[in-house]
């Protein structure tokens, strides 16, 4: 059965507010790809020549920032973007953390949480990707760039 | 041991208009909230607290909820994400009786919009509590009411009767 969005009749009655949506979304996609590149809010006031201030408000999706301010920080980040369209029921185009997010080495459960819960989501991430450390001998490099050991969708599918 | 369910349902990022294709990340933290009505989703404390806001708190809220769902989809830490004025411990950790130490309550902030949430484990973030605050000090009613979503959330999850998720 179609997920029922739960806020959609609230959020329909604010005129213009699914559009402020967007603009919330571009700015945590921008802190999202700030962290993917491994880099810290003041690094990218430094490289930018901001106020920290300055950074943490273009973050903050409070503000509906410009194209030029969006093409400005991910160029900072060694990044571009592009205009992609879809239609509403399509699945959305991935991003450059989107593969890693799947593999973060954190998901420990403590054993009674993890039984009433009864999800195969929530099992150790050391059974469900035990095969990892045998990229290790083949040579593959496991990405470490945010301090947290990751693979690539390549690995993982392997 | 009591029996009485307890419902949880989680927040996703389809929950919000047009966003219908928005794919789930797998290790994502999983924003809930606990519903009094297994039947209904609309009976969730999240959505009837956004629910109850005035016109433009409720809007500002919606914003606030949609970046807090949007940074949970990295599976990370809050406060790795965003400074300190954003996401910081709402309150003093207080001492659980259910699990008989010491739990924190997390503030995230959005413009005037404060979301109270709690880690639990297996990445799930119980939201506690939304509000709309000019000042950042929270009453003793609103620290209680927290502490005791999270009491409440904890007993539920070591009950025979455990939780029920609502899709």
């Amino acid at each position: 059965m179609a997920h029922k969005p739960l806020f959609g009749d609230l959020i329909a009655a604010h005129k213009g507010l699914s559009a402020e949506l967007k603009a919330v979304d571009v700015a945590a996609d921008l802190t999202l790809l700030l962290n993917h590149a491994g880099l810290s809010r003041a690094d990218l006031a430094r490289k930018l020549g901001w106020s920290r201030a300055r950074v943490s408000q273009v973050l903050s999706g409070q503000d509906n920032i410009t194209v030029q301010t969006i093409a400005t920080v991910a160029g900072a980040l060694g990044y571009t973007f592009d205009t992609v369209f879809r239609k509403a029921d399509v699945s959305a185009a991935s991003q450059p953390w989107t593969h890693r997010t799947a593999l973060t080495l954190e998901m420990v459960d403590e054993p009674d949480v993890a039984s009433w819960m009864g999800r195969k989501a929530m099992k150790p991430v050391q059974q469900r990707f035990h095969g990892a450390r045998e990229f290790l001998r083949t040579g593959l490099t496991l990405d470490a760039s945010n301090g947290e050991y990751m693979m690539g969708e390549e690995a993982c599918a392997a | 041991m009591s029996k009485q369910n307890f419902f949880l349902t989680e927040i996703r990022l389809d929950d919000f208009t047009d966003n219908e294709g928005s794919s789930l990340a797998e290790g994502r933290f999983r924003p809930v909230s606990c519903c009094s009505d297994g039947e209904r989703r609309e009976s969730a404390v999240i959505f009837e607290a956004l629910q109850a806001l005035k016109a433009n708190d409720q809007k500002a809220a919606f914003k606030g909820l949609r970046h807090f769902v949007k940074l949970a989809q990295l599976g990370k830490p809050f406060d790795q994400l965003v400074d300190k004025k954003t996401v910081h411990e709402a309150f003093e950790p207080f001492f659980c009786e259910v699990t008989q130490k010491d739990e924190t309550v997390w503030r995230y902030r959005h413009g005037d919009i404060r979301i109270l949430f709690y880690y639990a484990s297996g990445k799930v973030v119980l939201l506690a509590d939304a509000l709309a605050k000019r000042s950042d000090k929270l009453s003793e009613r609103e620290k209680n009411k927290a502490k005791q979503a999270v009491k409440e959330f904890l007993e539920a999850s070591r009950s025979e009767g455990g939780i029920q998720w609502i899709d």
